[in-house]
């Protein structure tokens, strides 16, 4: 047992607080520590030669890095170890920055700390053995979930790139939010016409298998090999039959409100969502449908030309093995009945910057023209609310939600385009115009087109002789103000969309308390996730735009062609492993397995014991908690391994 | 330690050892073995019997000493000639508190209701013969004789005799289940405690626990310290428990993982019982085996009791009860409505 | 009875010396948390020493129970808010357990105060801060009562 200790000063990170001196000291009376020495940067180019040349020359067989934190460096020093031609989990890091050197002030006490720190990671480190990344096979096939802007891009860079791509949608279209708007900002595209060749793209790329109204039923695997389990909805339409003609929607005689028009316009039971939907297919609702409720009816079945409708129709599973899947689930808004002081959703002319947006759009439920939904008169004050669910503590939603602010903008751009008469006010906190033209975009909307932009928050909406009213502030005069309106747009937030936490459940990524799934770093890992395979892209990540979230899709199609370039993929070797020969056969660590990765294998005696799967196993330890009499071990975290960082501790 | 056989007369398990012995000659037609009680060096300390045959059913004995817990023998690695023999059927004779130990390894599915027949055999209590020990010298009793209430001992030709409630073991005096609660077959018909114990030990089988949660806590401490000095590391106490199965791979004696040094120290003594309390929690069904077994009398069961008052306190769940319930350790709940996550302002 | 077996008296800790405190941290968290109060350099009390483990499912009752038998003066454990767990359920099981543990605890003569468990994000270094530093104190009032 040889073991080299280096300990880093970085700079003047950890030396000005650590006597980085005294450490390496302590170090040489250490157990089985033949060679210290302190580095100036260990991670530079020339220190990590040196670490190489002392190895070898000084015969060590383990080694200990003091310097910042593992989750910075730790697998640099594995390479470093690798190219010096030792077993690359030789090593341990002690921590003596993020949790030495930049907590403490007391040199004396923080030096003990940082030597007790390595004296832990000496003991440690004695006790590890070699260990061996094992080799899997990749299936090179990609899972896109969700089939909005993100969804598509990435599904389309991804086919380009020559890997089969299933794009995995829970609506009967693709398209998603972006499919709802009008116009986009800056440049007020329409946003339909910008959205839709790409649908078309997709619908017809060789490479891309497009499955809507289903959803992701179960997930099993790792890297490279997932097993995923697709349920396909019935939409009692059959889509290959299908030719959205539409006569079933014309004859249909339920009432539904419009699920593609928020709540806000009157739809059927059978429909197809929007013009451009594709695939262009009808699907009936079970909620609404006649025939499904109370057994009558059957017209659309009768009418239909292509004799699609299929009232038997049943849900169908269907399993697929990809590579590598990316999660593309976009947004939810944030439910502004919450805010009883804003009228908590009982007024009909106060509504959500989306459902306004289908007004403004020419396939909405006035047909582009802005009516009041009261009674259907042409609005002359129009009021918009900034920051509704955004940046709200009480409401628990204290984070800014990226694209309000713009579109905002560009709703009281088109609105002054169709009723130029029109009076319109934006209650504001802040404006956040941070992209290309968009602080230009919004002094248009104020200098060009004479929107009143008022600072300063809403604190009431409230009717007064039929009268919609806004109470609010501004701060810049210094004043409280009252505006009567006709129609108010509230800027609603973003949130995670619905059934996020399940899917996450489902993939083995983690989310926060919004339900944002969680990246892998926020800086250097934006479209990863820490659980290795699984991809996040879009809004479903962060309240994003439309050009962050096709940019950001594009990011996650290169990292999925990387992952699926290689024939073959090391994974991680910290896993646990079963001591067949003290297996005692009581299955409790089976049935504690989050990634159901033990399984029962028989002996020739027909007595069983437990077997774990190591390219299932993620290295979590419970089993090894679990098993009372201690026959399981994780490479990298062992009772010894732990037990020894404990007893360097208590026992000095 | 012969001596004159003592003779215990008491008409009512008299009655129950003829019915036993024809429900367990019944039952060996469905089993390889029966297990159940013969005299054993004396009459004070019966031992366990394996019955194969009609003759071998001639040995039974039940009386008021039979307190060994057969249901250790129920996972296959406790048997002698040990691991894994899972096309063997076996027959077992139960008290009430040997139940539970059946119920509980159900649970924990290390045993198949196939493989085993319950012979379940109602019990008055059963007497505690180191409680005899320190009043006694056991080797010169000539006679005893169980009647209304005491045990009347013959001693060097005097009489001596004792209310039962002092004799009797502590965990009988606050018995909740004096039928058992799973058998195939049943002896006896309803048990029922032949003298209500003091007052205290009936109403609340916790009340020593909470004896001593009254104490300080360096009280406690120096309690545990002078306790723990006297453990031999005999691991008798592991070895007699029905859950212990994992007695031939018990973390107190592996290298991997090494735990725990075999200095028996006071500190190694008490962290060997600490975790083995900790591997019970909410798995001991507080038979009381291992506090018998003990060569040096700790008080063993006090701990496991506390160790159950809390997973009780916590989970609402009592060991050896229900067959479909799961062990509360290996199991969880997404809110746990008796855990306060801690605050820290 | 003999006493031989037993451990001499610890010395009574010197003025400002700080105490042994050992914490786990999980690795998704927890120490993600710490690692953050360090870069943002929120100063704590010396005392605590992180082991680092991969899961709070990962923590057998064991460790706490041998780091303060074998006399560490406070053992802490943090890891994932209770859903948010980078492994489904770990926390789940270890929230059980150390509970558990903690009731077992000062039955055996440990006071309540040095053993604690909690659950830290990865964003959560200002409570990292507060839990160490509140703990730390704990632990320096318990010694100083110890006279």
């Amino acid at each position: 047992m040889r073991i080299g200790l280096f300990v880093c000063h970085c700079g003047n990170n950890i030396a000005s607080t650590v006597d980085v001196k005294k450490v390496v000291q302590a170090g040489l009376k250490l157990p089985y520590v033949v060679f210290a020495t302190d580095v100036d940067y260990v991670c530079s180019a020339p220190s990590q030669k040196n670490i190489e040349e002392a190895i070898q020359e000084k015969n060590l067989n383990r080694v200990v890095i003091a310097a910042c934190s593992p989750h910075v460096h730790e697998e640099t020093f594995r390479r470093v170890l690798k190219r010096a031609g030792l077993n690359p989990y030789l090593l341990q890091v002690a921590n003596i920055r993020e949790q030495c050197s930049w907590i403490h002030d007391n040199v004396i006490f923080a030096t003990i700390k940082a030597i007790d720190l390595v004296k832990m990671a000496v003991a440690k480190v004695s006790h590890h053995e070699p260990l061996v990344a094992p080799k899997v096979g990749v299936e090179k096939r990609a899972l896109v979930i969700g089939g909005g802007i993100a969804g598509i891009q990435a599904a389309l860079d991804i086919a380009e790139g020559n890997i089969p791509v299933t794009l995995v949608e829970r609506e009967p279209t693709i398209g998603g939010a972006m499919a709802k708007l009008d116009k986009a900002f800056p440049t007020l595209d329409c946003a339909a016409c910008i959205l839709t060749p790409k649908m078309a793209e997709v619908n017809q790329h060789e490479n891309i298998e497009l499955m809507v109204y289903s959803e992701i039923e179960d997930v099993k695997g790792y890297v490279g090999n997932f097993e995923v389990k697709i349920r396909k909805k019935a939409s009692y339409v059959d889509y290959e039959k299908c030719v959205g003609c539409g006569i079933c929607e014309q004859k249909c005689p339920s009432k539904a409100s419009s699920k593609f028009n928020l709540g806000r316009g009157d739809g059927k039971a059978i429909y197809i969502s929007f013009p451009q939907a594709v695939p262009k297919v009808a699907t009936i609702s079970p909620k609404h449908c006649i025939y499904f409720q109370r057994q009558k009816c059957r017209v659309c079945e009768k009418l239909c030309p292509a004799d699609a409708v299929d009232f038997k129709m049943q849900d169908e599973i269907v399993t697929e093995r990809f590579g590598a899947i990316v999660t593309a689930t976009g947004y939810s808004l944030f439910d502004y009945s919450q805010y009883g002081e804003y009228g908590g959703g009982r007024y009909p002319d106060v509504m959500s910057g989306l459902q306004y947006e289908r007004f403004l759009s020419p396939t909405g439920p006035s047909k582009g023209e802005i009516k009041r939904p009261s009674d259907g008169k042409k609005p002359e004050t129009i009021v918009f609310v900034a920051c509704v669910g955004s940046r709200d503590e009480a409401k628990g939603r204290p984070y800014c939600s990226a694209v309000c602010c713009m579109y905002t903008a560009k709703q009281a751009i088109l609105t002054k385009e169709h009723l130029p008469e029109s009076q319109i006010y934006v209650f504001y906190i802040d404006i956040r115009a941070t992209g290309k033209l968009y602080e230009e975009f919004v002094r248009r909307a104020q200098e060009e087109y004479g929107v009143q932009y008022v600072r300063g928050r809403v604190s009431k909406i409230y009717t007064d002789n039929g009268k919609l009213k806004v109470r609010g502030a501004d701060t810049l005069l210094g004043e409280p103000v009252e505006v009567d309106a006709d129609l108010v747009v509230l800027a609603t937030g973003f949130g995670a969309s619905k059934g996020a936490s399940t899917l996450a459940k489902k993939l083995g990524i983690s989310h926060d308390s919004y339900g944002f799934f969680t990246e892998s770093h926020p800086k250097l890992k934006p479209v990863e996730t820490n659980t290795r395979g699984v991809f996040l892209a879009g809004a479903c990540q962060s309240p994003k735009d439309i050009p962050a979230t096709v940019a950001q899709a594009s990011g996650v199609a290169s990292k999925v062609l990387g992952a699926l370039s290689k024939d073959q993929i090391e994974t991680s070797p910290l896993v646990a492993a079963v001591d067949a020969r003290r297996c005692i056969g009581c299955f409790q660590c089976l049935g504690v397995c989050p990634y159901k990765a033990i399984e029962e294998v028989a002996l020739n005696n027909g007595a069983k014991i437990a077997e774990i799967i190591p390219t299932l196993c993620q290295g979590c330890g419970l089993c090894v908690a679990t098993c009372n009499p201690g026959v399981i071990s994780l490479n990298g975290f062992t009772d010894n391994q732990l037990i020894s960082e404990v007893e360097a501790i208590v026992k000095g | 330690m012969a001596g004159k056989p003592i003779e215990m007369r008491n008409k009512k398990t008299k009655e129950q050892l003829e019915n036993l012995k024809t429900q367990v000659e019944e039952t060996l037609s469905q089993v390889d073995f029966v297990i159940g009680y013969a005299k054993g060096y004396d009459v004070l300390h019966p031992t366990p019997l394996f019955v194969r045959s009609t003759k071998d059913a001639q040995a039974l004995i039940w009386d008021d000493f039979c307190i060994n817990n057969l249901a250790t023998y129920l996972p296959s690695q406790k048997r002698p000639g040990g691991l894994f023999h899972p096309h063997e059927k076996i027959g077992l004779v139960v008290k009430g508190c040997d139940s539970r130990a059946v119920i509980q390894l159900l649970q924990e599915g290390i045993i198949d209701r196939e493989n085993f027949k319950i012979i379940g055999i109602s019990c008055q209590g059963k007497v505690d013969v180191k409680k005899l020990k320190n009043r006694v010298p056991i080797e010169r009793v000539e006679n005893a004789e169980i009647k209304e209430g005491s045990i009347e001992l013959t001693v060097d030709s005097r009489g001596q005799k004792y209310p039962l409630e002092e004799v009797l073991y502590s965990k009988c005096l606050s018995c909740e289940y004096p039928t058992p609660l799973i058998y195939d077959r049943l002896v006896g018909g309803e048990g029922s405690l032949r003298s209500k114990g003091p007052k205290e030990f009936a109403q609340d089988p916790y009340h020593d626990v909470e004896e001593f949660e009254k104490k300080g806590v360096n009280e406690r401490l120096d309690f545990w310290e002078q306790e723990f000095s006297r453990c031999l590391r005999c691991y008798a106490c592991r070895d007699i428990c029905p859950f212990c199965y994992c007695q031939f791979e018990c973390i107190a004696q592996t290298r991997i993982p090494h735990w725990l040094s075999q200095k028996t120290a006071s500190k190694e003594n008490k962290f060997f019982h600490m975790f083995r309390a900790m591997h019970l929690a909410g798995r001991c069904t507080e038979c009381g085996e291992c506090e018998r077994a003990c060569p040096v009398d700790l008080p063993l069961l006090l701990l496991h009791k506390k160790m159950n008052k809390k997973v009780s306190e916590l989970f609402g769940y009592k060991s050896g009860i229900n067959p479909k319930l799961r062990p509360p350790l290996i199991i969880f709940q997404p809110e746990e409505k008796n855990i306060e996550e801690e605050k820290w302002e | 009875m003999s006493r031989g077996n037993l451990e001499p008296e610890k010395e009574p800790v010197k003025n400002g010396t700080p105490p042994k405190i050992i914490a786990f941290l999980c690795n998704w968290c927890s120490y993600v948390g710490a690692d953050m109060a360090g870069t943002t350099r929120l100063k704590q009390p010396e005392g605590v020493e992180v082991i680092l483990v991969p899961c709070t499912g990962r923590m057998d009752p064991l460790f706490p129970m041998k780091a303060l038998v074998e006399g560490a003066e406070g053992v802490l454990v943090s890891g994932c808010h209770p859903g948010e767990c980078h492994h489904q359920d770990g926390n789940l099981y270890a929230r059980r357990r150390l509970e558990v543990l903690k009731g077992f605890l000062p039955f055996m003569g440990f006071e309540e105060e040095r053993f604690s468990y909690t659950w830290i994000s990865a964003s959560e270094g200002k409570k990292w801060q507060q839990v160490v530093t509140k703990f730390t104190e704990r632990i320096k009032s318990l010694n100083g009562k110890k006279d």
